[in-house]
């Protein structure tokens, strides 16, 4: 024991430097400063503000459903419905505002719906029982289908509505607004996180749920709450997606729970829980969405943009893993 | 045997973490045929030199001579190579697959003498040696066939011996094999280690049990803070030489009981039962005392305790609070009446890893750092510095992850954790499972300080020894019933044994245990 206290004092500074090379994310960090300088170098209309602004904007939808993706994921969960989601609640809105409806009111049943395919995902996984994988496999694949159903594949267009163009096209000075939704809802979900008794009951059940069980948290509320809400941030996302758009195609959001699961993952939030990095999930967004910017920038073919997102993954979460296993060798 | 070289030397051996030495100069032979002892409390280097012997660390300086061979032991397959095989605390096999297939894990034998990894294996001939081993080297005659998880947990250690004994292991260690054993088994488990040390085994046996390694080793070596603090053979010494040799000075009691006047009834349990798991359960617990529930294992002491948590349904009795009934269903409603619950497991079902000691201190009773509804991380800090001094918990700062604290600091934690929620009613699973002979004199320290403000406590405990220094009653249970009540100031550890195995209704026949 008395070893332990003299290391401390010893390498006190040592120490202070390697933790804040081995935290949480500081490859993601690395990868993307590497990424930035190379982009810029290589084409100079990278790094204008207007070009940055697009970036952000493009890894907005992601970056939102990543926040609820880091809560599940630091949870020892995983989701898999998320771009099925946003897609459903993209067409519900668009449909409800095409067939006359009060905007706002629209707003708000695509919100509720969000939060109840989320519920759904909880209860499945809760009072079923069912793996995380399979439950929300499941809702996936359902909620897709209900999109083809509905859609017949036709996407819901002409949303030509002032008040709905805003959300996803305005600018609040030469901010864009869907980047002050997405600072909004971090700032709430980073107390909720950090700072509320959800957050923290959150982060025990993914680092040990036998014990958080015996310590009294009522775990099936917690899952359900986190589901919920993640499943009001994908209605969210598919709103912005929508009103981007002007219409709600069949295919939105198809795939992007990949985009979203790696985001979170390359922002340092650990597949085996107990770990979160909200900020670290928005910076792997933007990360994924500057990568593809600049292979548009630098006219790659975009058949090669798969095979390159995919390396990049495979790098910036390797940096993580392998700092984390110098840390713990020691 | 005694005048051959030792089958192993270990010279001089030297380790540092991070320019800390772990390790400095310290020596341990083993002979054949000699089972030995490694004691100390931890962070003492017992497990360093183990893992130095097995190639999980590399060492700094000193020899490793087997058989008279100066080695050098790379990782842990040059280790298995030269014969040594560990035994580890968390047993190291495979749930899902058979016993004949864990034996020969890693040792397979391909059919017509096939070789490489995509050989066909020789599952009948397999079985067959499998079941030879165990029942010509230990004695036991097991279908080996079935599956890892299918067993007891004593069964499953014997299956790591006999994988140890195939692949023709010269030196088994053993680290803390018989935590987790009942009497009976343990018995099962020293004979097999005296039959092994027969056939020219040398064993290091690593222990926290004094009295287990008095009685089952040739000499017993204990090492203190990285240095050699005694080396001799059990039959010159006694217990009261380890324990000073262990913790640097003597001690004059380990169990700091304080017998207090008892107060009134806190807690009656009435006719107890749930199906299959006890019945007929029957105790009143006082202020200010201390029941322990013993048995062996499977007999129903803990679900007797944790259905007083809400965590394992009765179907039939009362349980009686402060004068009231009392229904039990889940947690919430026992941590509602303020009682209070640290698991056996303390690694599963008590500590999250991964966080800080602050974290494990404070999550039962969150309301107490929140400021309008937001963590407090001042107050958190605030509550784990008390319990720091409390609790006497040795910790760098209440933000080190609870995972790099020893076992000992560990559990303090856990019941630092549950003071926080001033219980009433304290229920423990083997309090000090797995921590050093310190740190379980301070844990019946507080233990008894809280009983003195007129709580009650019931614990669950496979360490006899423990129940009777402890406790002021001890409950012997019997599958699933109470066979003795048993005063633990006057009740001997012999009562405890025969009455654990023996139904006391046979009492006057006196057969022996």
């Amino acid at each position: 024991m008395g070893n332990q206290v003299e290391l401390s004092k010893e390498n006190k500074f040592a120490g202070t430097v390697k933790k804040l090379l081995s935290a949480n994310g500081a490859g993601v960090v690395l990868a993307y400063a590497v990424l930035v300088i190379f982009l810029s170098i290589a084409t100079p209309y990278f790094f204008t503000l207007d070009n940055i602004l697009i970036v952000i904007r493009q890894a907005v939808w992601v970056a939102i459903m990543g926040i609820g993706m880091t809560f599940i994921i630091a949870m020892g969960g995983i989701d898999l419905s998320v771009g099925a989601i946003l897609g459903i609640c993209g067409v519900i809105v668009a449909a409800l505002i095409k067939g006359g409806m009060n905007i706002y009111l629209a707003l708000i049943i695509a919100l509720v719906a969000g939060m109840c395919f989320g519920f759904i995902n909880g209860l499945l996984i809760t009072k079923l029982r069912l793996a995380e994988f399979i439950a929300t496999l499941g809702t996936m694949s359902i909620l897709r289908g209900i999109i083809m159903v509905y859609t017949q594949g036709i996407p819901v267009y002409g949303l030509r509505f002032p008040e709905f163009q805003f959300l996803a096209q305005g600018f609040i000075g030469f901010v864009p607004f869907p980047i002050i939704i997405l600072l909004v809802l971090l700032g709430i979900f980073y107390i909720l996180m950090y700072r509320t008794r959800l957050g923290r009951y959150t982060l025990s059940i993914g680092s040990n749920e036998d014990a958080a069980k015996l310590v009294g948290i009522n775990i099936d509320r917690v899952k359900l709450t986190v589901y919920t809400l993640t499943g009001l941030l994908c209605a969210i996302s598919g709103i912005l997606l929508t009103s981007r758009s002007e219409a709600a195609v069949a295919e939105a959001g198809n795939g992007y729970e990949l985009d979203v699961i790696a985001a979170t993952v390359i922002g340092g939030t650990s597949m085996s829980g107990g770990k979160a990095n909200l900020v670290g999930t928005i910076i792997g967004a933007i990360l994924m969405a500057t990568v593809r910017n600049g292979l548009n920038l630098l006219q790659v073919s975009p058949l090669w943009h798969q095979v390159v997102i995919g390396a990049f993954i495979i790098v910036a979460v390797s940096m993580d893993t392998l700092s984390a296993k110098r840390h713990s060798n020691q | 045997m005694e005048n051959m070289t030792p089958i192993l030397s270990m010279e001089n051996i030297e380790k540092s973490f991070n320019r800390v030495p772990v390790l400095e100069k310290v020596n341990l032979t083993l002979n054949r045929g000699e089972i030995v002892g490694l004691m100390g409390e931890n962070g003492a280097g017992k497990s360093t030199l183990i893992k130095i012997l097995c190639g999980v660390y590399p060492k700094d300086g000193g020899d490793i001579i087997l058989d008279g061979k100066k080695v050098n032991i790379k990782d842990a397959e040059d280790a298995q190579k030269l014969g040594i095989r560990t035994i580890y605390q968390e047993l190291s096999l495979f749930p899902t697959m058979t016993i004949a297939e864990n034996i020969f894990m890693h040792n397979e034998i391909g059919y017509k003498n096939h070789k490489g990894l995509i050989m066909p294996l020789d599952i009948k001939g397999m079985n067959r040696i499998a079941h030879k081993v165990l029942n010509d080297r230990l004695s036991v005659d097991l279908d080996v066939t079935r599956r890892i998880e299918e067993i007891p947990l004593a069964q499953r250690q014997l299956v790591e011996i006999a994988r140890a004994v195939y692949s023709d292991a010269s030196i088994i260690i053993m680290d803390e094999p018989t935590t987790t054993l009942e009497t009976k088994e343990k018995e099962q488990l020293f004979k097999v280690m005296r039959d092994l040390k027969a056939q020219g085994k040398a064993i290091i046996f690593i222990s926290h049990h004094l009295d287990e390694v008095m009685s089952i080793c040739d000499r017993v070596v204990v090492l203190r803070d990285g240095h050699n603090a005694l080396d001799e053979r059990t039959s010159d010494i006694n217990m009261n030489d380890l324990i000073s040799a262990m913790i640097g000075k003597s001690v004059e009691n380990q169990y700091p009981k304080v017998k207090f006047e008892l107060g009134g009834p806190l807690l009656e349990i009435k006719n107890l039962s749930s199906r299959k798991k006890y019945e007929d359960i029957s105790f009143t617990l006082h202020e200010k005392e201390i029941i322990g529930i013993v048995g062996l294992e499977g007999c129903g002491k803990n679900e007797i305790l944790r259905t007083l948590f809400g965590l394992c349904p009765h179907d039939a009795g009362e349980i009686v609070y402060k004068g009231k009934g009392l229904r039990l269903h889940n947690i919430r409603d026992a941590m509602n009446n303020r009682f209070a619950f640290l698991p056996g497991e303390r690694k599963v079902e008590g500590i999250f890893p991964i966080q800080s000691m602050a974290w494990n201190t404070t999550i039962a009773s969150m309301e107490k750092i929140l400021t309008n509804r937001l963590v407090s991380t001042k107050k958190e800090t605030a509550i784990a510095r008390k319990c720091v001094e409390d609790f006497s918990i040795k910790v760098n700062t209440p933000s080190q992850l609870i995972s790099r604290m020893s076992g000992g600091n560990q559990q303090k934690v856990m019941l630092a954790r549950w003071m926080q929620t001033n219980p009433d009613i304290l229920l423990l699973e083997e309090p000090t499972r797995g921590i050093d002979v310190n740190a379980k004199t301070e844990v019946y320290k507080l233990i008894t300080q809280y009983v003195q403000q007129g709580k009650g406590v019931v614990m669950v405990s496979s360490e006899e020894e423990e129940v009777l220094g402890i406790c002021d009653k001890v409950i012997v249970v019997r599958n699933g019933k109470i066979n003795k009540v048993l005063d633990a100031a006057s009740a001997s550890l012999e009562e405890i044994k025969y009455y654990s195995v023996n139904d006391s209704a046979d009492d006057t026949e006196g057969a022996s245990c």
